[in-house]
This record gives structure tokens, C-alpha cells and sequence, in this order.
């Protein structure tokens, strides 16, 4: 009888040990340090939001701190991340491009090219309904996990990259202060994620004419002010171009799910990418992606999912003729024939949106320029 | 002294079942229909002398209570029925979108009540005023040039001369005085020992009633516009109709 109990309490130990073993924080045990020499006094840290924009939602687990942002900054510009040392996150999201790569698709450390564009990181700390184009990873913590692992971003491994940073005296000292370890040990790819998204979450831009306008501090041009009540349906004699649905304000995007007739299918199944129904099977939601945030929309040419229009002229062509059929395409995607000064009266609008203040800011900036 | 510990945690465990008795949890359920079927987004139906299908329909239903004499409990502030994204298959479509109302105060209740939109104090505020876990954060649904929230969407295809259903039609409504009221005459009781529900069965095609005619939606497949409003309060109006509860 005993023995017949002790072999699953024995089979489940020897189980529970290994999932234990597997499931352990990937850390720097072998080249563990004391830290505790060097000074923690988190001070917390306030972005300087719009009044106009959403609550800023912080996990209780990470909380924004002046040193947690530092540390994300380092990783984020660091090309110790890749598996060669030659990209970082900021490789395929440029500060001065919105932190967009301003490419079609982006291209990894292999040379591999992804299928998808890089999505501008802007406001990101607001995208609560998902990110990248499917909304396929929830938190900023879960997103900054991957693109070291990916075979065509960064093609590395957090167990090469850990080691690292624990052997560098610099990452040793931005740990230590941004959470408070005690030893090198402590370092890991989670506290790395955290850090990251501690810093994407200040990415805020609000300082663009549009929101110069907004409180008074600019007026629009004839034609800014136009393609601003086109855009916003704000005249129910004037042309609503139907923009504001999805990019509303004071984001320019609701951050949902939506099929913009980029692709003529007549079966859902056609999709060259299914898009959010890829991720959640739904294929009601195939050729839907994220609708991404107008503000910088200047600088992040080319434009849609795959950099399919180089230009916001041909984007507005897109939009003017209703885009192409297909039996999910949103139903707000209406044909407009909109005349040529209609459009250049919008892109004047949607320059309005162009904000590049927060590359003065020292906490955004490249720390290692 | 151990007497009186005893006394206390006595007491408290009294107090703590006296509290669970107190109240029970109830369930408000949502269907969509057209023609009395389940309503399966995308699917083809037949309308008047041409098909339609439809793609979105969401709205926001405020102020949810129960009523019993001159008493109200509100169950929900807010909440929003999306069958836009539900009904992507006729399993979610039977199944219908359930909203659960926990630790409500038992009673036998006359009946219930909530509107269809938004109630003037938070339509008066715009979507940066709530967090995300709260409807009337999502900023796709309010509407800048109307100060207002948009109440309801309905939205979907007709069929285009090319014989797909590819012509789009959309109505939105929203504004104060397009908030409609719809209360379920029905004797409701909340029990602790069991959970209580009312299921409210919306029948599309009553939507676009007109008369005894149908509106007709090739000839007028667009409205959200502000000087228009006849057929935005045609549609809220019908709201009040689609609706039948069990």
C-alpha cells in the first residue's frame, strides 16, 4: 500500500522540480555581485500629461521611477540586446521618426525581413486594448519580452543577454537603483521588460499645433482649419470625411480593430494577413489591424500595416474612393471623391499633428550619444 | 478574556453571514434577433425587396435598477452591449452577452429599468474622465462636434449593383434628447440561494420600422448628422419596441 502512494508523491516531486528548474527567472547566479554599496532611493516619476489625454494606467508592480525610466532608456537604445550587437529596439523605432523605422517592414539582425511595419511608440503607454497591428500581447512588460527572442528582430536569447548586463558595471549600478536588488543574481529578463515598458509608457507627444490649438496657444490656417472640420465633422455643411471614427481625439486613434478595405477579398479567408483574426481566430476579425495614432503621421511614412502608400496623398486616395470590398470592410469606410483641394486641405490638417518636442527631453533621448 | 475573544469572533462570523443573506446576484442578459432568429453578423437577410446584413451594432445602456415601490437599487452606473463583437457565430448568438450584478440587496422587485445611451451628467464629460475598464472611456464612441457620446451604432452592407453586399450603411445616435428609457414590467425576485435573471431579446428589423412600412435604407443609408434627426429618433423610438423580455 505504501508503496503504491510514495511512487506518484515521487513521480510529482521529480515533476514539480523540473517545471521548477524550467520555470526559473533566467538570472546571473554564476557571476553574482553585491550591490547593496550602491545607493536605492526611488523617487517616483510624473509624466507631464496633456490635460486633454486619458488616465495614465500604471501596474501596481511597476511603478514609474526616475531610475526605472533610465534603465528602460539604456536597454532601449543598447544593441547588447541583439545576438551580434548591432540593433537595439531603437533600430526599428527612431526617436526623430516617431519611433517608427520608417520602413515598409523592418528588418532584423539576420537580414530577415518581418511582414509588418513598426508601429510608431507615441502615446503607447495609452493602447489598452492590445499592442502591435493584431493586439496580440496585452502589457508593455508582456511586448518587451520578445523582440530579443525573435528570430527576426533581434535573434538573441535572454539567457545570453542576462549575463551581460550582469557583468557590466553600468547595468549593475541602473538595476540596482531602478529596483533595488541586492546582487547581480537578481538581475533578470523580467526586471529588464519592466524597465523597457517603464520607459515606452512616457513616450507621451502632446505638444503638436493640433494641440497648440486645442488651448489657444495657436491658430489654424485657412486650410489646417478646413481639413480640421473635414476631419472632425465638425460643419454639417462642409464634407465629413469620416476620419474622426477611428482616429479620434485626443489620441487620434481609439486603439480598436478594424478592416480599412485594403484588400479585395470576396471570402474572409483570403486575407494575405488575417490580421487580429490571425491571433484570435475570429474570422469576423480577419483583415483587421490596430488602428494606429495619427499624431507625428508626417514622419512615419510609408504608411498601413505593410508600408503599402509611400505618400499621405496616396493614403487619402485610399480613403477617398472608399477602399476596396471586401464583407468585413468597416462599415464607416464610405466613398468620399474627395477633390484634390479637399485632400490637401486634410494633409495640411494632419501636419498639425507633427510633434517632435519630446526629443529634447533627457529622459527620452539616446543616453549613449 | 478568551471569552470575549470568543465573543467577537462569534460575532463576527454572524455579521458576515447576515451579510451574505442580505443580498444575492442577478443576471441581465442580451440577445440579438432578426426575424426571430439570432442575429450572426455578416449573414445575409432578407429586408424588404433587397438584402441587408449587418456589422456593428453596439449600445450603451445607463442607470440599470431595480425597482420595488419608490425604491431603486442601481445595479450598473454604465455598461455596453456589443453584439458587434459577440455575435461572430451562432453559438455566441443564442448564447447572448451577460452582464452580472453581484451582492444585490434580495427582495421581491416590481421590475426593472435602465436607458439606452448615456444619462446627461456623464455625457456631459468626455472619455479622458474614465479609466479603461469603464465604457465610456473608449474615445471611438464619442462624438467631438456633437458633445456627446454616440448612444447606439448600427451599421452593415446592402446589396450594390454588383450583386455583393457591398454598400455601406450606418446610423448613429447620440445626444440627450435621443436618450430613450425602457423598463421590464416583471416581478423580479433576488434570492441568496439562487441566482436570479432576465433575459431582453432585441429584434432587429423592428429598427427600422417605419410606420407600417420599413425605412428604407438604400435611399437614406447615412446618418449621424445633426440637422437630420428624424430618422435617428425613428430608430431610438423603435429601440424601446425591439425589445421583449423573459
Amino acid at each position: 500500500m505504501k508503496r503504491i502512494t510514495y511512487i506518484p508523491i515521487a513521480s510529482i516531486l521529480t515533476i514539480s522540480l523540473f517545471i521548477t528548474s524550467c520555470s526559473e527567472p533566467i538570472t546571473t547566479d554564476s557571476f553574482s555581485t553585491s550591490l547593496t554599496d550602491i545607493v536605492y532611493d526611488p523617487v517616483e516619476f510624473t509624466p507631464n500629461l496633456p490635460s486633454s489625454f486619458p488616465i495614465l494606467e500604471v501596474p501596481e508592480d511597476n511603478p514609474l521611477t526616475v531610475d526605472g525610466i533610465k534603465l528602460g532608456q539604456h536597454l532601449f537604445f543598447d544593441p547588447v540586446l541583439s545576438a551580434d550587437s548591432t540593433m537595439s529596439c531603437a533600430s526599428c523605432h527612431l526617436p526623430e521618426a516617431s519611433f517608427t523605422d520608417q520602413l515598409a517592414v523592418s528588418t532584423g539582425i539576420d537580414g530577415i525581413a518581418g511582414t509588418r511595419s513598426s508601429m510608431s511608440l507615441v502615446n503607447i503607454g495609452f493602447a489598452y486594448t492590445g499592442l502591435f497591428w493584431d493586439g496580440s500581447v496585452q502589457t508593455l512588460e508582456e511586448q518587451a519580452l520578445l523582440p530579443v527572442e525573435d528570430p527576426i528582430e533581434l535573434h538573441n536569447s535572454w539567457m545570453n543577454v542576462v549575463p551581460k548586463l550582469g557583468s557590466s558595471p553600468l547595468y549593475q549600478e541602473l538595476f540596482r537603483k531602478a529596483f533595488g536588488i541586492e546582487s547581480t543574481s537578481e538581475i533578470s529578463k523580467e526586471l529588464a521588460a519592466k524597465a523597457i515598458a517603464q520607459y515606452e509608457r512616457v513616450l507621451i507627444s502632446g505638444n503638436s499645433k493640433y494641440d497648440k490649438e486645442e488651448r489657444g496657444e495657436y491658430f489654424y490656417s485657412e486650410e489646417e482649419n478646413e481639413g480640421f472640420v473635414m476631419f472632425f465633422d465638425e460643419d454639417p455643411d462642409i464634407l465629413d470625411a469620416e476620419c474622426f471614427h477611428c482616429h479620434s481625439a485626443p489620441l487620434l486613434t481609439d486603439n480598436s480593430f478594424r478592416n480599412n478595405g485594403l484588400d479585395a477579398v470576396s471570402d474572409l479567408a483570403d486575407f494575405a494577413d488575417l490580421g487580429r483574426g490571425g491571433f484570435n481566430e475570429i474570422s469576423l476579425d480577419n483583415g483587421k489591424f490596430r488602428v494606429p495614432t495619427l499624431r507625428n503621421i508626417a514622419l512615419t511614412a510609408p504608411y498601413m500595416h505593410d508600408g503599402r502608400f509611400q505618400t499621405l496623398e496616396e493614403v487619402l486616395d485610399h480613403y477617398s474612393m472608399g477602399g476596396h470590398f471586401s464583407p468585413n470592410r468597416d462599415p464607416e469606410m464610405v466613398k468620399l471623391d474627395l477633390t484634390e483641394d479637399q485632400k490637401q486641405n486634410l494633409i495640411a490638417f494632419l501636419h498639425t499633428l507633427t510633434d517632435t518636442s519630446y526629443l529634447s527631453l533627457e529622459h527620452i533621448q539616446n543616453p549613449f550619444n | 478574556m478568551k471569552m470575549k475573544k470568543y465573543f467577537f469572533i462569534l460575532m463576527g462570523m454572524l455579521l458576515l453571514t447576515s451579510c451574505k443573506d442580505d443580498t444575492g446576484d442577478f443576471t441581465l442578459n442580451f440577445k440579438a434577433l432578426y426575424d426571430g432568429e439570432p442575429l450572426v453578423m455578416l449573414e445575409a437577410l432578407e429586408y424588404t425587396n433587397y438584402d441587408i446584413n449587418i456589422l456593428e451594432s453596439d449600445f450603451y445602456i445607463s442607470d440599470i435598477t431595480l425597482i420595488k415601490g419608490d425604491e431603486r437599487v442601481e445595479l450598473a452606473a454604465i455598461d455596453f452591449v456589443d453584439f458587434s463583437s459577440n455575435n461572430f457565430s451562432i453559438d455566441r448568438a443564442e448564447e447572448g452577452i451577460d452582464f452580472n450584478y453581484l451582492e444585490v440587496p434580495v427582495g421581491t422587485y416590481d421590475g426593472l429599468e435602465f436607458s439606452i445611451g448615456v444619462q446627461p451628467e456623464e455625457n456631459g464629460m468626455l472619455p479622458n474622465a474614465f479609466e479603461s475598464n469603464n465604457p465610456l472611456s473608449n474615445s471611438g464612441n464619442y462624438w467631438s462636434a456633437w458633445d456627446s457620446y454616440i448612444f447606439a451604432k448600427l451599421a452593415g452592407n446592402y446589396r450594390g449593383d454588383d450583386g455583393n453586399l457591398s454598400e455601406t450603411w450606418f446610423f448613429h445616435t447620440g445626444t440627450d434628447p435621443l436618450l430613450r428609457t425602457f423598463t421590464v414590467d416583471k416581478e423580479i425576485i433576488i434570492d441568496p440561494s439562487e441566482s436570479s435573471s432576465v433575459s431582453i431579446s432585441m429584434e432587429h428589423k423592428v429598427l427600422f420600422q417605419d410606420g407600417g412600412d420599413y425605412f428604407d435604407i438604400e435611399t437614406n443609408s447615412i446618418n449621424h448628422d445633426p440637422t437630420n434627426l428624424a430618422p435617428l429618433e425613428m430608430i431610438v423610438n423603435n429601440y424601446i419596441s425591439s425589445f421583449t423580455f423573459d
